[in-house]
């Protein structure tokens, strides 16, 4: 599905050249979940945001190659780019609060997601149901806000007649009687098609009330129901490969357990490539078939999950593995860098 | 509002005698008794501020001798002009200055980033006044030698001959614009355009130049965030990214600070509106102080204070409208919707009866006195730790006393002196802190390096301070001269302007050959104004600075760090202050003392300029007090005295030094502002404003270095200290560093 | 058993204001609660975000006053010439001795330290305040090199550290004063698990070197497991479970406890799986007496989570049934857990 071939990426900063990734060698196979395991700094995200193009102004891609599906994309134009995001690989954020828009609705994101990569389905199903394919939206805003809205208009109306300039005090008035009458002024017009695919996208990520939810703001929402509007917009270009980056680290465990269960069902039902990123290795025990960690911008060992819990080859990986606490009261071992660099 | 009312009723009391008006040399002792009583003057002084609280809410804003009109009346017609002119503006300013902002923010540190910030810089610092006659100049006298059947309309809203004698149209609106367009005339429209053209660009650009600043700050923000990156994820184009999730992100801080705007924009109609002679507010007002006309003045502060409001007002709304997180309701404590109600009864009682109003008015202000020393009593008794804050206050009291009575030289030469006896005593602990405090200063060098407009500020600074220390042997005073900071008249020519000689007027040739950058037409040299001007610039900007600051990190530290009713109180002040525009103030203040001694502009800014500066201190003690070292310290034991002063305070530094950087250049901006109105404290002290109101006279002549040198002077003064102000900025954010 | 530290019956609610000022609701942040904590051990608190967790710091530290309840300070602490063992009601004098007997250390090492000082001045910070300033110098050496750091870091401002060191400093702050008790908050959720296990090393070596007693607030499971001798596992301002650590991990009696025990991802892919259903709700509670109980009854969300995993062969508990408030019961021993249906 994704391979990426000794990709190299440098941060240019006061201090001169860091080289973030090193010479990165990895191969997601179609219907996998891999788990991409490092501490801070080791860089594992820079590696999903060098394979998107995501990086930072600072950042800058020096070597190597990233092949999607047998097409290189290294080079490609902005244009394929665009399409390669969202449309072909989705991603997940650590922090779903500040990574939705805070002053855009849920229907307003998935919808500019749709409306890029799944243009066509759109048209097709306004045709076959007779409805519009988009729609402008009722004008509505919160009770303190037309509050405040009227009270202004009405001042301007008495400012207006007290200065014997009551000409002006029109459009106020006029002001006051649309938002009155507006339920008989708009009329009612029927969900559109991309509002349809919206809620479709949101029940496949098992929330309830997806019409609710899609009206509201991000801040409305509980973290578990915005990692899960953060998935629902990930998927909904019908990506075939979904990158995860700490998707739960900002949530409480047993959120974190819903959440990674619901990454592993959809997973299974849309037989996707997942890649797993994170630094919590029992996360990876739990969810991801293959693994591979990485140390100052490289992979130290690629195996299977099994396998590098149970015999692990690297002397990093040893020491990460130790220093975990796990029961008993033994003195924790923590790795010695000096003896992984050397070896 | 009602403090608003408070601060206009004082000025009006301070005024003196309120009859004067009235007053002419046949009136008799009984006439004037008569007067007396009718209009109240031997009250008391309350029973006369509910008087003039009455007068206020049922419009009877009294009656202007200038105009020979009801003040009521006056506004009206007037209130039309100045809006239709301010209107035009800020739309032009808006629609402009936002593009322009998130342009320069994804351009961020190329080219365009660079010209549109220095575009933006260059609009706050260049006087309003001197870009106005510069455009005066230009259209009158050069587009007028190149193109002489334009005709370019540099005054008054509308061409006299046209609207008044061959084509009269009516006038229903007094929104020329408006009336024209009703009229269905195409003349009419385009004469009122014209004249509108050069006063609305005036006005534009001053308030552009801090949209665009806010935009691109905001914009910068917002990329950074993480949603963009996830709009980015989605396979947005840049520009979707960039308009449809950071624009609308960065719009809601933008538009926070738009009502201040709004008020420089009322700010900058006073001086625009005087130089274009437009019939509006401002010209008014400032016709109204020249000759001390009691109620216009009033009523004119009065109704900028109401304007300012409603344009927070109509920002609120924005606010809320754009940020869905922000719900109107809900924000306000009960003490604040106490003060609100109690001040809405008092309005009303005063409508109905006067005497009713005065006795609950007393009786609420005795009920609020009483409460608060029990309260503040109380604290103390409590709390003893807390009377440190009264030594804090009445220390910041002798400061601000010391640098304006001129002992703070003193002050801070033995403090120097006591700081290095301290350092000395911890020599080692010097020695070993000076390497990583040498690695920050180089950080700081590279910074700089990197950043030329911040090394082109800190040349102008530079160079302009040495200026005004070497003013004695750059421009020696005549040997007869007594104040060398008072300008000389000089008879050689009758008074007619001398033009520039540069480097031909040669030493021997002497002053009678010419001058070096001209001279007015009262006969001063202008190369010894600007020398010499520098030192009064340097002189107010210094000290209004500091009082403002010790003024500004005292309160706001406090009030930000404690919060609750004290911080209430001090921002219900604030408010009120902040509600008048800067320069009306300043300009009531001066009119109303019947001073403009350099001294009294002084004060005049310090009253307009610490509540802005307190507000600033104070949003930061209130983020840093909730972080987790003030919590570490509190748990450990330390005082509230110590956590103002070792982390509070420390912690705000930044931005107190950013703000005063900046400050050093308004403050010269509205003092020369002053000058140029006629307040230049006294008719020959070299000062910038007002050489450049000497040299707006002769502009029509062609006479362009009356204006054009003092005024320059002014712009690079301003300009260096805000490119300098705006890099320490950059340079001090910590987010910077990496 | 002596207890250090005596929490009795706390509560802290705070207040919900409308547009009015007047109180619509209240923020159950601690809703009773007791606790003993013993001397020279280690008393872990566990939770998830929201649960009362960092509020009984806070509390404890008397940053913020409770609403009732109290806390009872063994003499030990303070010396026997106090005028009450109830902490809200130590005069000013006898608070600031109190203060010197408690060390904190927070869970963001960077938030936690001042950027514009030095390592020397905050290290000193509480010698300074409570005037012990004879020798400082190398006694802020001595507390540095306590902590694995030298000499040499004297002078540095704290962003020239990493997360790890920082830690350290404030580990080293917290000990400048001899404290007995050392309240840790999430020491160890902002660092990598490598640098984790130096700081839980070290926070072991001190506890012996010093014979400290550690309350120690965190989320992660197993972190806790490795370093609690004792432990309270707390959900919307209660204590819902408290027993010794390998009793608790054993044989854990409530619901919740047992779900979060098995949330915590692991390397063993046989271990029972209990999900545990729904949305943390929302601990404000209305005081308008219709609204006032949260519902016991199943939400949209956990019918339709319920649907979703059916039939997998996982075991489940839902949120909504945790709604209701059950006495805390003797289950053996030390063991107290609230009995659920």
């Amino acid at each position: 599905m994704l391979e990426i071939k000794d990709l190299k990426t440098n941060f240019n900063t006061y201090d001169g050249v860091v080289k973030a990734l090193d010479g990165v060698n990895l191969k997601i196979k179609d219907g996998e979940i891999f788990g991409l395991v490092g501490e801070t700094g080791s860089g594992k995200s820079v590696t999903c945001y060098s394979a998107l193009r995501l990086l930072p102004k600072t950042g800058e891609i020096v070597g190597g190659s990233i092949v999607l599906n047998g097409e290189d994309i290294t080079n490609v134009s902005e244009k394929r780019l665009r399409e390669i995001r969202g449309g072909e690989i989705g991603i997940i954020f650590q922090d779903p609060l500040s990574a939705l828009n805070p002053v855009m609705t849920v229907n307003e994101q998935i919808g500019e997601i749709l409306v890029l990569h799944q243009n066509e389905e759109i048209n097709d199903l306004a045709s076959e149901k007779k409805i519009p394919a988009y729609k402008s939206e009722k004008w509505k805003a919160s009770p303190g806000v037309e509050f405040t809205i009227m009270a202004f208009c009405m001042s301007f109306i008495s400012l207006f007649v007290m200065l014997g300039q009551w000409r002006f005090s029109l459009p106020f008035l006029f002001v006051i009687v649309s938002m009155l009458f507006r339920n008989y002024l708009q009329g009612n017009n029927s969900a559109s098609a991309l509002d349809l695919l919206v809620i479709d996208a949101l029940s496949r990520v098992k929330l309830p009330n997806p019409e609710q939810i899609a009206s509201s703001y991000p801040h409305e929402l509980s973290g578990g129901m915005q990692q899960r509007v953060m998935i629902a917009m990930a998927l909904a270009g019908k990506a075939k490969m979904l990158i995860a980056d700490e998707p739960t680290t900002a949530l409480d465990v047993t959120i974190q357990a819903q959440i990674l269960q619901l990454i592993k069902d959809i997973q299974k039902e849309e037989n996707m490539s997942v890649l797993l990123i994170t630094h919590d290795l029992g996360v990876v025990a739990e969810t991801c078939e293959r693994v591979a960690v990485m140390y100052k911008g490289k992979i130290v060992e690629e195996a299977s999950v099994d396998e590098i819990f149970t015999n692990p080859k690297n002397e990093y990986t040893k020491g990460l593995l130790n220093a975990i606490p796990k029961g008993g009261k033994e003195r924790l071992k923590v790795p010695n860098l000096k003896e992984v660099e050397a070896s | 509002m009602l403090g608003v009312t408070l601060i206009t009723f004082y000025l009006s009391y301070a005024m003196g005698d309120p009859l004067a008006a009235y007053v002419t040399e046949r009136t008799t002792e009984e006439q004037y008794e008569m007067l007396a009583e009718k209009h109240g003057v031997n009250e008391p002084i309350y029973v006369q501020y509910f008087t003039y609280l009455k007068a206020v809410i049922t419009l009877d804003w009294g009656y202007s001798e200038v105009l020979n009109q009801d003040v009521s009346e006056a506004l009206k017609y007037r209130f039309a002009a100045t809006l239709e002119l301010s209107i035009l503006a800020f739309i032009v300013a808006v629609a402009t200055a936002i593009p322009l902002g998130i342009f320069s923010s994804i351009r961020q540190n190329r080219w365009e980033d660079h010209t549109i910030r220095f575009f933006a810089l260059a609009g706050s610092a260049i006087p309003i006044f001197w870009f106005a006659l510069f455009l005066q100049y230009f259209s009158s006298v050069t587009l007028d030698r190149l193109m002489p059947e334009l005709n370019w309309p540099i005054s008054l809203r509308y061409d006299p001959i046209l609207w008044e004698i061959t084509d009269p149209i009516e006038m229903s609106t007094n929104f020329l614009l408006i009336d024209a367009i009703a009229a269905g005339s195409w003349i009419h429209f385009k004469d009122a355009l014209q004249h509108m053209i050069l006063p609305a660009t005036v006005l534009a650009y001053s308030s552009m130049a801090t949209i665009i600043r806010l935009m691109r700050g905001n914009m910068l923000d917002v990329l950074g965030q993480d949603y963009i990156r996830t709009a980015k994820s989605k396979g947005l184009s840049e520009s979707q990214v960039t308009y449809n999730h950071g624009a609308p992100n960065a719009m809601i801080p933008t538009v926070t600070l738009l009502g201040m705007g709004f008020a420089g924009l009322i700010n900058g109609s006073v001086l625009t509106e005087t130089i274009f002679t437009w019939p509006g507010l401002g010209a008014w007002a400032i016709t109204a102080m020249r000759s001390l006309d009691v109620s216009a003045i009033l009523a004119y502060t009065l109704f900028s204070a109401f304007l300012y409001i409603i344009a927070n007002l109509i920002v609120d709304i924005l606010y809320a409208f754009l940020d869905p997180r922000v719900e109107l309701s809900g924000h306000s404590s009960v003490a604040e919707i106490l003060v609100v109600s109690l001040s809405i009864l008092l309005l009303i009682l005063t409508y109905f009866s006067i005497d009713l109003a005065v006795l609950s008015g007393t009786a609420t202000l005795v009920a609020l006195i009483v409460f608060s020393s029990y309260s503040m009593g109380r604290r103390f008794l409590k709390n003893p730790a807390d009377t440190w804050l009264i030594f804090l206050f009445g220390g910041t009291l002798f400061v601000v006393w010391s640098i304006l009575g001129g002992f703070f030289i003193k002050i801070s030469l033995i403090s120097l002196i006591l700081y290095l006896g301290y350092l000395a005593y911890y020599l080692d602990d010097l020695k070993a802190s000076l390497e990583p405090k040498f690695d920050e200063f180089k950080r700081t060098i590279y910074q700089i390096r990197k950043n030329p407009l911040t090394l082109l500020g800190l040349f102008l600074v530079l160079s302009l301070i040495s200026i005004a220390l070497f003013a004695p042997w750059l421009a020696p005073p005549s040997e007869n001269q007594r104040d060398p900071m008072k300008m000389e008249e000089h008879f050689q020519f009758n008074f007619d302007p001398q033009p520039p000689c540069y480097y031909s007027c040669t030493a021997d040739a002497g002053e009678e050959n010419g001058y070096i950058l001209g001279s007015t037409d009262r006969g001063y040299d202008i190369y010894y104004g600007i020398i010499w001007g520098s030192r009064t610039s340097l002189d107010v900007a210094v000290k209004v600075v500091f009082t403002g600051t010790f003024i500004a990190v005292a309160i706001g530290a406090v009030s930000g760090y404690y919060g609750g009713r004290v911080d209430d109180i001090v921002m219900r002040i604030t408010d009120v202050f902040i509600a008048i525009p800067g320069l009306v103030l300043a300009l009531a203040i001066i009119a109303v003392t019947e001073d403009s001694s350099i001294e009294m502009l002084m004060y005049a800014l310090i009253i307009v300029g610490w509540p802005g500066f307190t507000r600033i201190i104070r949003a930061e003690a209130l983020r840093i007090r909730k972080l987790p070292y003030i919590e570490a310290a509190k748990a450990s034991g330390a005082s509230d005295f110590r956590i103002i002063f070792k982390h509070v305070i420390p912690n705000c530094i930044t931005s107190v030094i950013v703000i005063a950087t900046m400050d050093m250049g308004g403050i010269v901006l509205s003092l020369a502002a002053l000058g140029f109105l006629g307040f230049g404290g006294g008719p020959d002290l070299a000062e910038w404003g007002k050489l450049v109101s000497f040299g707006q006279d002769d502009i029509l002549l062609g006479y362009w270095w009356g204006f054009f040198f003092p005024g320059l002077a002014i712009a690079l003064w301003a300009l260096g200290f805000y490119l300098l102000g705006d890099g320490i900025r950059d340079i001090l954010d910590p987010k910077q560093r990496n | 058993m002596r207890a250090i530290l005596t929490i009795k019956n706390l509560r802290k609610h705070f207040p919900v204001k409308n547009a009015w000022g007047t109180d619509v609701a209240l923020v159950k942040a601690l809703d009773g609660v007791d606790l003993k904590i013993e001397a020279g051990k280690t008393f872990g608190i566990v939770g998830e975000s929201g649960c009362g967790k960092t509020t009984l710091m806070r509390t404890l530290l008397r940053l913020i006053e409770p609403t009732s309840g109290s806390v009872v300070i063994s003499e030990e602490i303070i010396g026997d010439k106090v005028s009450s063992n109830n902490l809200e009601e130590l005069t000013s004098q006898e608070l600031r001795k109190f203060r010197r007997q408690i060390g904190v250390v927070f869970q963001d090492p960077m938030g936690a330290l001042n950027p514009r000082m030095i390592i020397k001045d905050i290290v000193s910070e509480p010698l300074v305040i409570h005037g012990k300033t004879d020798n400082m110098r190398n006694r802020v050496i001595e507390l540095l090199n306590n902590v694995g750091l030298g000499e040499e870091h004297l002078y540095r401002y704290p962003h020239e550290f990493s997360g790890g060191q920082r830690q350290r400093i404030v580990i080293a702050r917290a000990l400048a004063l001899d404290p007995k008790i050392l309240v840790l908050d999430e020491p160890t959720s902002a660092l990598d698990v490598s640098v984790q296990a130096q700081i839980l090393n070290l926070l072991n070596d001190l506890q012996k070197k010093y014979n400290l007693t550690y309350i120690f607030i965190s989320h992660d499971l197993s972190v806790i497991e490795y370093m609690c001798d004792r432990l309270a596992v707390m959900y919307l301002g209660r204590v819902v479970e408290e027993a010794n650590t390998e009793e608790l991990f054993s044989n854990p009696q409530h619901p919740y406890t047992k779900a979060l025990l098995s949330a915590t991802p692991s390397f063993d892919k046989n271990k029972e799986k209990i999900m545990i259903l729904g949305d943390v709700p929302s601990p404000i509670t209305y005081l308008d007496e219709s609204k006032a109980k949260l519902a016991t009854e199943m939400t949209e969300q956990e019918k339709l989570e319920i649907k979703s995993i059916e039939g997998k062969g996982i075991e489940y508990i839902v949120r909504s049934s945790l709604n209701e408030v059950f006495p805390l019961v003797r289950i053996s021993g030390e063991h107290y857990a609230r009995k659920v249906k």
